[in-house]
């Protein structure tokens, strides 16, 4: 009797403990997850502002990604905000505190440069990305070179082609508000292309648009496909573009009736590639551009100076066709 | 060491020891909760100080614009009060790091900054009536004011979010958290209650054992085993006093036993002499008795020795004189024991008596070691009266010739004498009547004969031999027809009963 009762005391005995110490740790862990301060954050040392195009695209995630990797091995810490003259993030981005910024200027150019100008009276460091500013400035810049874009894309199409030498190539390129790096920079890749296809082949370059809503390609596919049976290629500038007009050559059953190159590179591209639905796709790497920005702009605070330009580099993977 | 062990300080350490982990787990309970309290009150701190500094920025503009409109210096004064207010509430330490809610709030603590700042400057402007200049800055203030009350909205909306999320993780800790407080106020409760059932059960266990062990005592069992000492003082002494009681119990007892068993043999061998004593008067007179006729049958045989010697009957007065020589040894000394050649002697005249009486029908053979006769001593005249009882029965109605052997050897240190006969043996049941020890009945054994005789007095000169199964000092080996052998076993480490 004596032995039970000892045996069951000492089985609650050891229940209170377990009680007792899974409820202080759970207290414990309550604590520290929920401080007010929270100590998983990390002390850094410089904050950097990255001022990227609103709405958000998966392109720009994709530089937001790469720039976040990068800060944590930079010891720096990022805070994102809308770029544009309407923003007032940007434009009163300089009372901040921030020690420097890395901007996508979108197309506005003419406000931009006047920010920037603020920016630097401050003494804040700047990193322009994916398309640069005419200035006096030397602006550091970090991005795709779009004239080589274009190059990339006239021998593509070469390669392409089947038509006799003499005819015409009749080339749409959709630029879209979803990609102002892209459409502020239409000049230079239709340079490129221009530059590629000039005394090989006779070519017309049209420009088409299409807005951030993410419907509007498939619209602007549809139109093109009933209005312009000439065209032989149609090249897009965004990936969400390039999904939506696939879609739409499926559903009218039009693949093959001409060449569509689009832009980026996801699982659904890849596989629209080998089923050759698309002829090629130009990827470029949004993560290399944010990495390769917190890089520069840490080099630009820290040591003073930094390379003027990268280039993040673009290629033109080709489907099974 | 008897302080602490005394009932009462241990009825008190028990109880508070109990009572202790009841409480210390009820206030364990009540500062986990008021920790919950406070963790989730923390949460919605950061919230409260953005809405306090979003409040005094608002407050601000209301008396800018009027300073710079008025120029009242009620306007100014309220101005510095809520620039001095805000600068105060504002966190001095803004370092960096990668939580992205630290970094806007370190915005906001700069743009707010900045805002006091040019808010200074736009000040100074008005007072030195740079119209246009503090009219712009003014426009500057105004964005600047509606951009932090926006932010820290932003902001706020962003941490309640983040803190909604973490208020959902809040809560399901807190869950199991109470889970966790709940087993342990139950188990608390459970090992203070079991606490206080040991310890009664310590206190109470050793009465117990009292009362059982009281209950054995009062039945007459001593034997039982001591109630083991427990750690209480009040109880250890009872128990030491019961233990010893029982053990002072048990040897009185022992004693009084070994006294009375001691008075028992001593009564005992008091009557036994007293018996011996009787006994031996009986034997005397018996004896006194049955010397009477042969003195008187000596002297006759005598004479009639010397009137066959006269008449030159050689034959009869060797026979007569080997009846004297009987005779006179039957009378002749009143020792007990004997030496062997002495009984042996007397033995040697009896059978030739018998040899003259039953020329023809009896054969008697005598096997005795020469060297036995002078070593070894046996009770007087025990082997006559055994060939005596064979040829008086042994041989009644048998027409064969019988024949007695009396043997004599020692095995080991027992001397064993044996009379055996071809006879018609003697049934078992008379053979153990004849074995039966005779204790009380001295009328009777004042008139044994014969083997029966000898029978008692070999139990009375040997009675502990004979206390030993296996080394009977008479044995009878018998059955009818098949004759009948007497054994006789002497152990001569033994010193025989011989009364004073």
């Amino acid at each position: 009797m004596r032995l039970l009762i000892r045996i069951v005391t000492a089985i609650f005995a050891a229940l209170f403990v377990v009680s007792l110490v899974f409820s202080a740790r759970t207290t414990t862990t309550l604590s520290r997850a929920f401080s007010t301060a929270s100590p998983e954050s990390e002390k850094r040392t410089h904050h950097i502002a990255v001022f990227l195009p609103e709405p958000s695209s998966l392109f720009y995630e994709r530089v937001r990604k790469g720039a976040s990797e990068a800060a944590r091995r930079h010891d720096t810490a990022l805070s994102f905000h809308p770029v544009g003259a309407s923003s007032p993030e940007f434009t009163l981005a300089r009372y901040t505190g921030i020690d420097g910024a890395i901007i996508h200027p979108g197309l506005d150019t003419k406000q931009i440069r006047r920010r920037l100008e603020e920016f630097d009276r401050a003494g804040i460091s700047i990193v322009l990305i994916e398309h640069g500013v005419a200035d006096n400035s030397p602006w550091a810049f970090v991005g795709t070179n779009n004239f080589d874009v274009g190059r990339k894309i006239g021998e593509t199409i070469l390669s392409l082609s089947s038509k006799p030498s003499d005819e015409t190539e009749r080339i749409a390129i959709v630029y879209s508000d979803k990609s102002p790096s892209m459409s502020s920079e239409a000049e230079l890749i239709e340079l490129g292309l221009t530059t590629v296809l000039n005394g090989r082949r006779p070519a017309s370059i049209a420009r088409r648009r299409t807005g951030v809503n993410p419907l509007d390609a498939e619209n602007l596919t549809y139109q093109i496909l009933r209005n312009e049976p000439e065209l032989s290629t149609l090249i897009f500038t965004d990936t969400n573009d390039t999904l939506a007009a696939i879609q739409v050559i499926i559903d009218l059953n039009l693949v093959g009736h001409l060449d569509v190159i689009g832009f980026g590179i996801t699982d659904a591209i890849r596989d629209y590639l080998d089923r050759g639905v698309l002829a090629a796709t130009i990827v470029v790497n949004p993560e290399v551009i944010g990495a390769e920005a917190v890089r520069v702009m840490t080099s630009l605070i820290r040591d003073g100076y930094s390379p003027g330009y990268i280039d993040t580099g673009a290629e033109i993977v080709r489907g099974t066709r | 060491m008897r302080f602490a062990n005394s009932l009462r300080n241990q009825l008190i350490l028990s109880a508070t020891i109990g009572l202790a982990i009841v409480i210390l787990s009820v206030a364990y309970i009540l500062f986990a909760t008021v920790r919950l309290q406070h963790i989730i009150n923390d949460q919605f701190s950061t919230e409260r100080f953005f809405q306090r500094l979003q409040s005094e920025v608002t407050a601000i503009e209301e008396p800018l614009l009027s300073y710079l409109s008025t120029r009242s210096s009620g306007a100014l004064a309220e101005i510095l009060i809520e620039e001095q207010t805000l600068r105060n509430i504002l966190p001095v330490e803004r370092s960096v790091s990668d939580d992205p809610f630290a970094v806007e709030s370190r915005e906001i603590y700069f743009l707010i900054d900045r805002y006091l700042d040019l808010m200074q400057e736009t000040l100074e402007l008005k007072r030195a009536r740079a119209i246009e200049a503090y009219t712009t800055r003014y426009d500057t203030l105004v964005e600047l004011n509606t951009h932090i009350v926006n932010r820290i909205d932003k902001i706020s909306l962003f941490g309640l979010r983040r803190e909604l999320d973490n208020y959902q993780e809040i809560i399901k800790a807190s869950r199991t958290m109470l889970f966790w407080n709940l087993l342990v106020i139950i188990s608390a409760f459970l090992v203070s209650a079991f606490w206080f059932a040991l310890t009664i059960n310590r206190f109470t266990e050793p009465m117990k054992m009292l009362a059982s062990s009281a209950g054995e005592i009062s039945s007459g069992n001593f034997d039982i085993e001591d109630i083991p000492v427990h750690t209480v003082y009040e109880l250890n002494v009872v128990v030491n006093a019961f233990n010893t009681m029982k053990h002072d119990i048990r040897q009185y007892i022992a004693e009084i036993n070994k006294q009375k068993e001691i008075e028992q043999g001593y009564m005992e061998e008091r009557v036994r002499n007293l018996k011996m004593e009787e006994l031996l008067k009986r034997m005397e007179l018996y004896t006194m008795q049955a010397q009477m006729s042969p003195h008187f049958l000596f002297n006759t045989l005598n004479t009639g020795v010397q009137l066959a010697i006269m008449e030159g009957a050689d034959r009869t007065a060797d026979f007569m004189e080997h009846l004297a020589a009987f005779f006179r040894h039957n009378i002749r000394g009143r020792d007990f024991i004997v030496p062997l050649r002495h009984e042996i002697d007397g033995l040697e005249a009896y059978l030739y008596i018998l040899r003259i009486r039953f020329p023809r029908s009896l054969k008697m053979t005598l096997d005795v070691p020469e060297e036995l006769l002078d070593t070894c001593h046996v009770p007087a005249l025990i082997l006559q009266p055994l060939v005596e009882n064979s040829v008086i029965h042994a041989f009644r109605d048998a027409d064969r010739v019988g024949s007695i052997t009396i043997r004599v050897r020692k095995e080991g240190d027992i001397v064993v004498l044996s009379v055996a006969d071809n006879g018609i043996g003697i049934r078992s049941d008379t053979a153990a009547r004849l074995l039966r020890r005779h204790t009380r009945d001295m009328e009777h054994s004042s008139k044994i004969m014969g083997l029966e005789n000898v029978i008692q007095r070999l139990y009375f000169f040997y009675p502990a031999q004979d206390q030993q199964p296996q080394n009977d000092v008479v044995a009878i080996h018998a059955s009818p027809g098949e004759g009948t052998e007497i054994v006789i076993k002497i152990d001569t480490r033994i010193k025989p009963c011989i009364p004073s």
